[in-house]
């Protein structure tokens, strides 16, 4: 990593102050500065209704973290992935599953309170899209406009007894419900059958952080 | 090296003028352990009394405590600096190891603190007198810290070094360390830059406070 790297998007002129402030008056809080931090994320989603397990990523998390606060903001693009499961049971259908990030991702960062790292929790929201159903291995028509009607809100968070490390990484897990499916043709009501419903799970390790 | 503050000369004027009595002791200063100025060496041990905190611009770590250990130096016509090469001792102690336990910076990611080299306390205060209930003014010298986090600093890996502010209470027996940044602790080094948190340059703070175990007896600098 170059120095060039290194972005920090301070406003120049006002971290100097603040850091003059605080070295004329205390050990005090830092001076606030927006640090620009990017890690690797791949993970996975588990579809309740479907049964279905979905790959996301491998892609990157690009974060800007407030130095003082721990509130950052960022993106996550997810590349497009596939998917297969049983309707009813016993009925083999495939599709292609993009989720298309809506918004930026934001979120906090504190210390852990039982010390060893610290506290993670973000929420991010995405439209999710279906493409190329396929029932018992045969295309339907589907069109390419079959998402979401609503986008789905995902928070995760690191789980109670695993710290997240700022410096290396670590895992977040989150839980979120999928609403109905409009422009999906023929399909919606299949779809809609199928797939909107709670107690979706979402795993997702972040690594190798670095400043971007 | 010495930092004077205004405050403390007026308040060494004021003793001068309501205490003539009490023995004053500008430089050269004696400095006696158990009541004996004889010139020697005395270990010591350090704990510290609460967190240790540690600040550069954009980042707070914390240590829950730390400990030390070194020799206090007696003897009599201390210039109070440390002048190589030592011994004969002109300050009054150097700290030669030190542990620090529990340390993070403020978003909780465990930080490894060492100390490189020794660190000399200095002293510099006109006003000190021989009763034992002095608060002698001076500063630790020749401070050099590494500081890494725990996976062999990978991402964060640099280093401080210059002086802090301190201050010895004889009636506690207490080191009182308050570098509160005025440029004289700066992070020198910098290997790996803690995602953007820490820069060269960076001015720091320090503050610290330490009880001192002699176990030759208590420290009297006059």
């Amino acid at each position: 990593m170059t120095a060039l790297l290194t972005r920090r998007t301070v406003r120049a002129g006002m971290a100097a102050a603040a850091a003059l402030a605080a070295i004329a008056v205390t050990s005090g809080p830092a001076s606030a500065a927006e640090l620009d931090i990017t890690y690797d994320a791949s993970g996975s989603t588990d579809v309740a209704t479907t049964g279905s397990t979905i790959a996301l990523g491998p892609t990157t998390l690009a974060t800007s973290l407030d130095s003082t606060t721990g509130a950052f903001t960022g993106t996550m693009e997810l590349p497009a992935a596939h998917t297969d499961f049983d309707a009813a049971g016993f009925i083999p259908m495939s599709a292609d599953v993009t989720f298309e990030e809506v918004g930026q991702v934001s979120g906090s960062l504190s210390a852990d309170p039982a010390g060893g790292g610290s506290d993670v929790s973000a929420t991010a929201e995405y439209d999710i899209r279906l493409s190329d159903i396929k029932v018992v291995g045969f295309p339907t028509f589907t069109g390419s406009r079959c998402r979401t009607k609503e986008p789905v809100t995902i928070t995760i968070a690191n789980p109670p007894d695993q710290p997240f490390a700022v410096f290396s990484g670590g895992r977040l897990t989150g839980s979120y419900s999928i609403g109905d499916f409009a422009n999906c043709g023929l399909n919606t009501w299949l779809v809609n059958a199928l797939v909107p419903g709670g107690g979706n799970t979402i795993a997702l390790d972040l690594s190798n952080p670095r400043t971007s | 090296m010495f930092k004077k503050t205004m405050l403390v000369g007026a308040a060494a004027s004021a003793m001068v003028l309501c205490a003539p009595a009490m023995a004053q002791a500008a430089p050269p200063y004696t400095v006696s352990v158990g009541g004996s100025s004889a010139t020697a060496d005395h270990s010591f041990t350090a704990s510290s009394v609460g967190a240790i905190t540690f600040t550069v611009p954009l980042d707070t770590m914390t240590c829950t405590s730390a400990d030390a250990s070194g020799k206090v130096h007696s003897g009599t016509g201390m210039s109070g600096a440390y002048t190589p090469p030592s011994p004969p001792w002109n300050n009054p102690a150097t700290i030669s190891g030190s542990t620090w336990t529990g340390c993070s910076e403020q978003f909780g990611t465990p930080l490894q603190v060492t100390q490189n080299g020794d660190w000399q306390l200095e002293v510099d205060d006109p006003s000190v007198t021989s009763a034992q209930t002095d608060v002698v003014q001076g500063d630790i010298t020749h401070i050099d810290a590494h500081v890494q986090d725990m996976i062999g600093g990978a991402v964060c890996d640099f280093e401080v070094t210059g002086s802090a502010n301190a201050s010895f209470d004889e009636a506690k027996q207490q080191l009182d360390v308050n570098e509160t940044g005025d440029g004289s602790l700066i992070v020198s080094a910098v290997t790996q830059n803690c995602l953007g948190f820490v820069s060269v340059g960076d001015v720091a703070t320090f503050k610290g406070t330490y009880n001192i175990s002699v176990p030759d007896g208590a420290v009297n600098i006059s």
